[in-house]
């Protein structure tokens, strides 16, 4: 099967001092299939999702190597590129407290993105907005849409990020430790999202340093440490045959700590 | 630190300017080789000369000896304000921020009052009803500005005074007095003395703002906010004698703002 | 938002009583007995009962506390009494002043406003390239430079070497440039270092990233995502510098001889015309403090996690 998204070579530096972050990353990831990137904080996980997402700042970082989504390097693209950016790949962040813009409403910023990648008036995008926080159990909805962040719960945020991830239908999501700073009920809700997507043919690129996660969603895993991929495998090769000393010993690390 | 602010280019060059300058104020009676208030009609607007180095203004005084001489001025009357403006803040902003309550209630209303008035508008005030004279000015200056650096101090106490070093201090039994000294007090000092430092800069432009306008300072003497006003009616036949106490002030505060700045840079690499 | 208003307009009552107490203090610590000070405008040599006459006469004898009553309730009506010096009513004076100096404030504001906003933006966009070493080196110099100073440089490079702008002829448009770029140059300096720290906070911030992450323009995410949260600070500061312009303004106005309400209490203050002082000082001050409320407001709207 051909990949939706194939990452070869990528590389990155800081500019100024000259200091490597990512060294030669390369994976793809299949049409519906969970990639799991797994490693300590500092490891370059956060790091590749921006990169493959396009956000570092080109003034800051040197990046090289390719990444390739339906054929075209994202890499090279021009303005065209914000077209499959948040459209066709989405992120889900790993602290919803601080996503959302404090000073605007969360429907203008639902609405906003909506508009930015589909054709329609504001009234038509307020439907489509209501209709997707809907979609994730939200209650009053209208109420919702009129709310300051400010005012809201970090679990609601959460399900709302996830609204506007569903309502651009994705081809990718990339979820960067979108787990980790939730509440236990919010996060069997989250992960609960994340395997209807799959069960939808999305592909999932999930960043955790949780094994639980893993095990629960990945399909591939791969284990990096200090801006290098170690390991990569199938879920249960890594679990069950880890070849690696690293992978080996973050897997002993979950047992200390009583993982699932 | 020390390491990072002689490594600071902006930092060493603010300070070079204030090591010159402090060396002008406190040696002027043997760098300026004329009495800077000796007026002599004969002389007035001769180029520099071996005699007279930048030449002699209206009245015939020599006019790098005023400058050198106006240095004094500046740095004498700003420093002392300074330091009674830091004590006052320092004492007062800390003890309202580390124990709150009603003090800190009260003060915070006076703070409102007093902000209420630009600063400049209190000395004026001040000043119309007190009259001039240097200490009045100085006095002015101080009921002035006191409230904004209190306001200031207690923030910065408030911010460190929740960190959880300071929590842990205190679970652990420190004494409020020790924690005030060993732990509040040097970790917020970088920042007091950014602000002092840029604070400083403003207090020498507003005092020589008042010698300009003739308040405070009295006619004839070489401090270079007057020696600007004395220059004023020969702006177009003399310029020299306006820009050189224009470049002194100048100078003066931006090595202040200089150092200040650089040293501010330097606080916020190491917080990351 | 109206509980808000409410409280915030009690805060402002109680800091408008303050200012009016303080005003007070200041205008009556003066070791010139302020009847004798009157009596000695009209008549050389004074003798003791012509000055316990005028004592009378302006209630100065009565106990402090009923001076300050009598000087309130008349402030109220905005009756701050008759100048020492031009023998006009106080207030008739500083309104006929007054507009004369709000058109160089109002100018400097536009200079302001057009500075910093671009030269902040641009400086925090391209952090570190020479422009924004550059920028820094001059606004530095800039907040340090003494204003006064500045005026007759603009002066001596404009109107003698470059006369471009005519400086003598009151009231045109042309007339305004130089007064107000001398104010506005300081402020401009230090808000656009001000502005350019803050959205380089706000350009790393979570929300800047989400929403680059949905695809957002870059259009879009400068103006409603940094630039907005960057503002309040900002605007906080922008009003503020409103008022400090006016009460800045005595030095530029007798600079550029200009005759607003600054140089008319530089005069009074030499006249010892306590009444023009002191009713020019509380104006001032309710100006200030209208002015700090004004960006309360503006920024309670802007960021509804202020009024929190």
């Amino acid at each position: 099967m051909k990949n939706v998204l194939e990452i070869k070579d990528l590389s990155l530096w800081v500019k100024k001092t000259g200091i490597q972050i990512l060294k030669n990353i390369s994976f793809g990831i299949e049409r519906g299939e969970v990639v799991g990137i797994i490693g300590e904080s500092g490891s370059g996980k956060s790091m590749t999702c921006m990169a493959i997402l396009q956000l570092l700042n080109k003034r800051i970082f040197n990046i090289n190597g390719n990444v390739i989504f339906n054929n075209s390097d994202l890499m090279k693209m021009g303005k065209e590129k914000l077209k499959i950016i948040g459209k066709d790949i989405s992120l889900v962040m790993q602290n919803p407290m601080t996503a959302f813009n404090p000073t605007l409403r969360i429907g203008t910023q639902i609405t906003e993105t909506i508009r930015v990648h589909n054709k329609m008036s504001g009234k038509q995008a307020y439907e489509m907005g209501i209709e997707a926080l809907e979609k994730v159990h939200l209650n009053r909805t209208k109420e919702l849409m009129h709310s300051y962040p400010h005012m809201l719960s970090g679990g609601m945020l959460q399900r709302i990020m996830l609204a506007i991830t569903l309502m651009l239908e994705p081809k990718i999501v990339i979820a960067d430790e979108a787990t980790t700073a939730l509440d236990v009920n919010t996060q069997a809700m989250v992960l609960e999202h994340f395997c209807q997507m799959k069960k939808n043919n999305i592909s999932l690129i999930v960043v955790t340093h949780d094994f639980g996660v893993i095990a629960k969603l990945a399909d591939y895993v791969i284990v990096m440490k200090d801006g290098e991929i170690v390991e990569q495998a199938n879920v249960f090769d890594i679990f069950d045959r880890p070849n690696h000393e690293y992978t080996k010993q973050l897997l002993d690390a979950r047992i200390l700590t009583g993982g699932r | 630190m020390f390491r990072d602010i002689i490594k600071n280019t902006q930092a060493m060059v603010g300070l070079t300017i204030l090591l010159i300058i402090f060396i002008f104020a406190l040696f002027a009676p043997y760098l300026a080789q004329n009495d800077p208030v000796d007026v002599n009609p004969v002389l007035k607007f001769k180029e520099p000369s071996s005699n007279y180095p930048l030449g002699t203004d209206n009245l015939g005084r020599c006019v790098y000896s005023r400058l050198i001489h106006g240095a004094r001025y500046s740095l004498f009357i700003a420093i002392p304000i300074l330091f009674s403006l830091a004590f006052i803040s320092i004492i007062l902003g800390t003890i309202t921020a580390y124990y709150g309550g009603l003090f800190d209630k009260i003060l915070n209303v006076i703070c409102n009052i007093f902000m209420a008035f630009p600063p400049l508008i209190i000395v004026l005030s001040l000043v119309g009803s007190l009259g001039q004279g240097m200490i009045n000015i100085a006095v002015s200056v101080v009921i002035s500005m006191w409230v904004w650096f209190v306001r200031v101090i207690r923030s910065y106490v408030l911010e460190e005074k929740n960190k959880q070093y300071v929590i842990s201090a205190r679970i652990s039994g420190c004494s409020d007095f020790r924690i005030i000294l060993k732990h509040i007090m040097p970790n917020t000092m970088p920042q007091i003395i950014v602000y002092f430092s840029t604070g400083i800069s403003g207090i020498i432009l507003m005092i020589s703002g008042f010698a300009f306008l003739g308040i405070g300072i009295e006619k004839g003497l070489p401090e270079w906010g007057a020696m600007l006003s004395d220059g004023k009616s020969n702006l177009y036949s003399n310029p020299q004698l306006l820009i050189y106490p224009g470049v002194c002030i100048l100078l003066t505060a931006a090595g202040f703002n200089l150092f200040g700045e650089a040293l501010r840079d330097i606080i916020s690499k190491e917080e990351g | 938002m109206i509980f808000y208003i409410g409280r915030r307009i009690l805060g402002l009552l109680i800091v408008l009583i303050g200012v009016t107490i303080l005003s007070f203090i200041f205008s009556s610590i003066s070791p010139v007995d302020p009847a004798q000070a009157y009596v000695m405008k009209n008549i050389p040599n004074p003798t003791q009962e012509q000055i316990e006459a005028v004592r009378e006469e302006l209630g100065l004898n009565l106990p402090i506390y009923e001076q300050y009553y009598n000087w309130l309730i008349n402030c109220l009506k905005g009756d701050f009494g008759k100048s020492l010096t031009t023998r006009n009513y106080v207030i008739e004076d500083i309104f006929k002043k007054l507009p004369a100096t709000l058109s160089i404030v109002g100018m400097a504001m536009l200079w302001i406003v057009l500075i910093t906003f671009p030269v902040a933006l641009i400086c925090a966009v391209k952090k570190d390239s020479a422009l924004d070493h550059a920028v820094r080196i001059v606004s530095i110099i800039g907040v340090s430079i003494p204003s006064f100073w500045l005026g007759f440089l603009l002066l001596l490079a404009f109107a003698v070497f470059i006369p471009i702008f005519v400086v003598v002829d009151f009231g045109s448009l042309r007339s305004l440039i130089l007064p107000s770029l001398t104010i506005a140059v300081p402020v401009i300096c230090s808000l656009t270092r001000m502005l350019r720290s803050t959205i380089l906070s706000n350009l790393n911030k979570d929300y800047v990233v989400y929403a680059k992450a949905r695809g957002l323009s870059n259009s879009t995410i400068m103006s409603k995502y940094v630039l907005r949260n960057s503002l309040p600070p900002v605007i906080t500061a922008l009003c503020q510098s409103f008022g400090y312009m006016i009460a800045g303004s005595a030095i530029v106005e007798n600079v550029f001889s200009w005759p607003g309400l600054g140089n008319h209490l530089i005069h009074a203050i030499f006249g010892r015309d306590l009444p023009t002082i002191n009713g020019a000082v509380l104006i001032l001050a309710v100006i200030f403090v209208i002015c700090n409320l004004l960006a309360d407001l503006v920024n309670n709207l802007i960021n509804p996690r202020i009024s929190i």
